[in-house]
């Protein structure tokens, strides 16, 4: 992707809810675009993401992490802010030593969080937001591409009084309509970065 | 429950549930083998990217490296000037679909295809600008050459002229 510009410059883009704006922002990205890129492609970035506490909502699941399942280690998650706040990115290595990506964001647009997780076999698509400080909520659907499946998904992440974080995901069985456990953990920090956040 | 699970889902749930179960036995990949999933290999690698044009100017480093069975492609974006963007794409072949998710500073893209006539990776969604508080329809294009390059287009939605605008186009070139 070759957006650096569009960092330093904030995007100007049309809009069907900013039709009147269109024309003018259409100079924006053609010839002079271009220029526009090579001329900032050093320049120091805006803080969009800072600015908006909104980004800063998910950030007690930010840091280094052991996972565990009725108190059993299954794996590590590294968690990181990136893109200047714009977005959270997890590294997932379970104990087999097997890994995993996700991205979550907030879109101010639709004032969400999204995310995104991919997997060996699957894909989970969940939105939420909020709800109250230290509790987000998920939800949205699971693909199983082996059986072409697809069903709804839910996850809630909490953080607890002594800094753990428990992450509780669900999937809907579909022939009761019931929700069913697929995965809970408790997050603890890694003991080698102490109690940082 | 585990009954319940293992009647909805593919093995690869339960691999999530019973990770310490699943280190001593792990499915094969089902993606490796599957059709669609590799559509977007050729993107696959450590690239240069610069300007398609003769200006030839270098825009940054862009690595697409594959995950979790081959099912997903990960992009991880470091520009000259300093800036990072990241992206996940994958096939979900229950709705016989790619579809990237990128994001950087101020902006987000989500986006959905799969590969044109000629070979081509083609995505359209939608662009999201967070500091102009404003959404457009967007569209990709990553052609490979016969060379092992790949041409990146990107395109933006005019809502007035009811046309799409060159916004960018960049020339990939492996950097191994």
């Amino acid at each position: 992707m070759l957006f650096d510009w569009l960092s330093a410059n904030g995007v100007a883009l049309p809009s069907s809810r900013r039709r009147s704006a269109a024309r003018r922002l259409t100079a924006w990205w053609s010839v002079p675009a271009l220029t526009l890129a090579i001329a900032s492609a050093t320049a120091r970035s805006a803080d969009s993401c800072h600015d908006d506490p909104r980004f800063a909502q998910f950030d007690f699941w930010v840091g280094d992490w052991q996972v565990y399942m009725n108190d059993k280690p299954v794996g590590r998650n590294t968690i990181t802010k990136d893109a200047n706040g714009c977005v959270i990115r997890e590294h997932w290595v379970n104990s087999g030593g097997t890994d995993g990506y996700s991205l979550r964001y907030f879109n101010p647009l639709a004032d969400r969080w999204q995310m995104l997780w991919v997997s060996d076999g699957y894909s989970v698509h969940t939105n939420g937001s909020e709800v109250r400080p230290g509790e987000m909520l998920l939800s949205g659907e699971i693909h199983y591409f082996g059986t072409n499946v697809t069903t709804g998904f839910r996850v809630r992440f909490t953080r607890n009084p002594d800094g753990t974080v428990r992450q509780h995901a669900e999937q809907e069985d579909r022939e009761t309509g019931a929700w069913v456990v697929w995965f809970d953990g408790v997050y603890k920090r890694k003991a080698d970065r102490g109690n940082e956040s | 429950m585990r009954q319940v699970l293992r009647r909805l889902t593919t093995g690869a749930s339960i691999v999530f549930v019973c990770g310490t179960a699943a280190a001593q036995s792990p499915p094969p990949p089902f993606c490796s083998d599957a059709d669609g999933f590799g559509d977007f290999d050729f993107w696959v690698g450590e690239w240069k990217v610069y300007s398609n044009d003769d200006e030839r100017q270098f825009f940054g480093d862009n690595s697409i490296t594959k995950h979790h069975g081959d099912c997903l492609l990960k992009e991880d974006w470091r520009g000259a000037g300093g800036s990072a963007g990241f992206s996940i794409n994958y096939y979900n072949s229950v709705t016989d679909e790619w579809r990237q998710v990128w994001v950087a500073n101020g902006y987000s893209i989500d986006y959905t295809g799969g590969l044109d006539d000629a070979g081509a990776m083609r995505l359209e969604g939608n662009i999201y600008s967070y500091a102009q508080d404003s959404e457009a329809p967007f569209r990709g294009t990553w052609t490979p050459q016969a060379n092992g390059d790949v041409v990146q287009r990107f395109e933006i939605f005019d809502s007035d002229e009811q046309e799409w605008t060159l916004w960018f186009e960049g020339l990939y070139v492996r950097s191994e």
